[in-house]
């Protein structure tokens, strides 16, 4: 009994003696240059002009939207602090955060909410993502810090496309002194601001002084631009950088193996999926494409050509998105069940087709193809890859009746499922390369667009995405998780589901 | 000579013609529209419309080439389709990265070549030169991709001595110029020395030791200008694929320099760019011949320009 006394002494000695030192290697520093490397560079740093995610990303140190998703997807203020939306859903007023100021000194207020949207739809502007603000008919000045949003017709994800990134906004005095520079030459009201661009090759970030909110404890981020994965992976190992991009899966084990490095994985807003034509024979039967979901096995390709890097289901949402479907099920793998119905449906043998895919474009994008191809193989369906250029593969994905079955990728860059409905499951949208087509699917879908009570417009969605999951015109391979590597003195690196990673929070030791 | 290089220089004026129109004919060709690509997936048919009409992608195509024309004649190249910047601006400062490389290749090349080559031929089979030859047959083999990784594995990760990648200092040039420069070195060892093997054989060189010259000279003063001549023509040639394959390496080592942009930018449909891009290194591709032609004259004189 003793002998435990003085044991539990010395234990209770001994956390008090780590203590200091434990808070030490664990408390914020402030200062210090954070190193983050990353394959592609930014092709602009004015919001209206973002159409990529690496863009996106950067964009959004600099500039600030008027509400932003947090990590549960929940809408919180931003640069406005409250908003309320009118009985008849038309209206919505937003009251405006106060003592902001924009990189450039110039104070931030309704006039300036005004101004980006009234940049956005400037025909002089061009901007490519005018249509991200199709919805607001008018912007009325009720005070310097009130503003109303006058819609066309009720908008439900109205908050959530007011958060995607295109409609930051920025500085009136700055667009106005500076016009079409302003990608080089930004003035957001972001926790960072941009010092220096040689483009190709590296961007350099300070921290803004007079930042409303929490001021990082970064005082720089350098962003270097390595295009190869493998030199971005040794430039980790080594110290040379502090944070990379995407690391590819196969390098995964080598970074695990570092007692210097740690792994940030997130599964994302992006579903890879096998599209399937159902203009083009045979995908035009039903029975056909729901052979195909039996043949395919996602899980084996995840496993053996991604090395576990990807979240597996059923839904064509990721689920992390607000409203996915969160219980819809894989199809089941069950190759003697598809050449059954393969039978059925007058192919007993099986049948030739092209399957299309881009070639680094997406992570091991051409492999999946591989294995997806020698999966159907196995139930007499064969597949011929063709890989043209990612240009060219869009052009021919646009004729619609042309590419029978295809390896693509969509995200989410409102993180609602209006925006991707629209565009891939509605008749006729543009990313609908499965020309997919079920007018019972438009009505609901124009239904949960102004359908504002969220418990009875996820309802709708679930409905939505049940229909499209049984007819089947495309199937899920995976959500893709985001890869992130760090070293381990580098803290508080945040990485969102929408594939937005800052380092607002983070420090060095 | 000087009306030789007059001459020259206005030979280049149709191939600057004929190069722009070739370009311009071909990258409007191939599928794939641009106003699209820049517009993104998620682009809106009205959004891609809007962008069509600000680059200028809605007018018939021989307008569009006479607008490129005219704007060009007085360098202004037009703005990229990807970023709004500056053709000028974006090619500029990658054009001068890429000749640095290519020429810190080129010295590569001809140093440790020529080097290696003299001495193998000086020392004929010899195990130096033995060896030489084996290791410039793994040079000229070696795809440039591996090779620079592999260098860039041994000295910047295991051994430290040097940089990864990028451009900050100096030191960041060495691995890129290896990598490029050594399939060229391999190219030019192996002919500086069957080059020289044949000068060692001739007459006059059998006069000279007959003379009492010392060897060296006999090399170095008599042997080796003659032997240069057609190696001179090679690296002349080699330039043209140093500028051409220094895409893989400038990815590899992340050195910002023109391939990769074009490369970029073709697979972005991005016009302007590649149309300058393209037309710029056609320019120093021809000047660079002219160049290589009038050494000859410097290094025999036998050699008249017509």
């Amino acid at each position: 009994m003793k002998k435990l006394f003085v044991v539990f002494c010395l234990v209770l000695a001994g956390t008090f003696l780590l203590q200091p030192a434990l808070l030490q290697a664990s408390a914020p520093k402030a200062g210090g240059t954070l190193i983050y490397a990353t394959g592609t560079d930014a092709s602009t740093l004015d919001p209206q002009f973002v159409t990529d995610v690496p863009t996106s990303r950067v964009v959004m140190w600099v500039h600030q939207t008027l509400v932003y998703p947090d990590l549960q997807g929940k809408m919180q203020p931003v640069l406005a602090e409250s908003w309320t939306v009118s009985d008849d859903k038309l209206r919505w007023t937003f009251k405006l955060r106060k003592g902001v100021q924009f990189q450039d000194g110039t104070p931030f207020n309704a006039e300036a909410v005004k101004y980006t949207f009234e940049r956005i739809n400037d025909p002089q502007i061009a901007s490519p993502r005018k249509s991200s603000a199709v919805v607001v008919k008018e912007v009325q000045v009720i005070d310097d810090y009130t503003v109303t949003f006058v819609t066309s017709e009720p908008f439900a994800p109205f908050l959530a496309q007011l958060s995607a990134y295109n409609l930051a906004i920025l500085s009136p005095t700055q667009a106005k002194k500076v016009g079409k520079k302003y990608g080089e030459q930004p003035a957001g009201t972001g926790p960072f601001k941009l010092e220096k661009w040689v483009p190709g090759e590296k961007m350099v970030f300070v921290r803004n002084e007079s930042y409303w909110g929490d001021k990082p404890y970064l005082e720089r981020i350098e962003v270097r631009i390595v295009p190869e994965d493998s030199a971005r992976v040794m430039m980790l190992l080594s110290g040379d950088v502090d944070v990379i991009a995407s690391v590819p899966p196969v390098m995964l084990s080598r970074l695990d193996k570092s007692k210097d490095v740690n792994i940030i994985k997130q599964t994302g807003f992006r579903t890879n999926y096998i599209g399937m034509n159902n203009k083009v024979k045979p995908f035009d039967n039903p029975l056909v494409r729901k052979a195909l979901t039996h043949a395919i096995n996602p899980e084996a390709i995840v496993k053996g050509v991604l090395a576990g890097v990807g979240t597996l289901g059923g839904a064509f949402e990721s689920p992390v998105i607000p409203g996915a479907h969160k219980s819809l099920p894989r199809y089941t793998y069950d190759p003697a069940l598809a050449k059954k119905l393969l039978a059925e449906a007058g192919y007993p043998d099986g049948f030739d087709t092209d399957l299309y895919t881009p070639t680094g474009r997406y992570l091991m994008d051409r492999q999946v193809a591989e294995a997806v191809q020698a999966q159907l193989k196995e139930v007499g369906v064969k597949a011929r890859i063709q890989s043209p250029d990612w240009g060219t593969l869009i052009s021919l994905l646009n004729k619609y009746d042309q590419v029978p079955m295809f390896l693509m990728g969509k995200g989410s860059p409102t993180g609602d499922l209006d925006f991707t409905l629209a565009l891939t499951t509605q008749c006729g949208g543009k990313m609908n390369h499965f020309s997919y087509c079920n007018q019972e699917v438009d009505k609901l879908i124009k239904l949960q667009r102004g359908t504002v009570n969220v418990e009875e417009r996820y309802k709708i969605l679930d409905k939505i995405q049940e229909i499209f999951f049984e007819e089947a015109p495309a199937v899920v391979l995976y959500y893709e998780d985001q890869i992130f590597g760090h070293r381990t003195k580098v803290h508080g690196v945040e990485v969102n589901p929408n594939e937005f990673i800052h380092f607002f929070k983070a420090w060095k030791d | 000579m000087l009306a030789f290089i007059l001459r020259r220089f206005l030979y280049v004026l149709p191939v600057i013609v004929g190069v722009s129109v070739a370009v311009f004919l071909m990258i409007h060709l191939i599928p794939g529209d641009p106003a699209q690509i820049v517009a993104g997936m998620e682009a809106s048919e009205e959004d891609i419309a809007g962008v069509r009409r600000a680059l200028g992608l809605d007018q018939p195509i021989y307008v569009q080439y006479a607008k490129f024309v005219a704007r060009a004649v007085v360098g202004d190249f037009g703005v990229s389709f990807r970023t709004g910047r500056p053709v000028i601006a974006e090619i500029g400062y990658r054009y001068t990265n890429t000749i640095l490389l290519g020429l810190a290749a080129i010295l590569v090349a001809v140093v440790f070549g020529g080097m290696t080559g003299i001495v193998s031929a000086v020392k004929k089979f010899s195990v130096f030169d033995n060896v030489s030859m084996l290791v410039s047959l793994v040079g000229v083999s070696m795809p440039t991709f591996f090779f620079g990784l592999l260098l860039m594995l041994i000295f910047s990760v295991y051994l430290g001595w040097l940089p990864l990648a990028g451009k900050e200092t100096w030191l960041h040039l060495i691995l890129p110029a290896i990598t490029l420069g050594t399939p060229s070195a391999a190219v030019v060892s192996r002919l500086t020395r069957s080059s020289l093997l044949e000068v060692l054989q001739q007459d006059y060189i059998r006069t000279a030791r007959a003379k009492g010259l010392a060897e060296v000279v006999v090399v170095n003063s008599h042997a080796i200008r003659n032997a240069m001549i057609p190696v001179v023509t090679v690296i002349g040639l080699q330039l043209g694929y140093l500028l051409g394959g220094a895409v893989v390496t400038e990815t590899v080592f992340a050195w910002p320099g023109i391939g990769r942009l074009v490369v970029q930018s073709i697979l972005a449909r991005d016009f302007p760019v590649v149309q300058a891009a393209v037309l710029i290194l056609a320019i120093t591709f021809v000047m660079l011949n002219l160049i290589t032609d009038l050494l000859y004259r410097v290094l025999d004189p036998r050699i008249s320009v017509q």
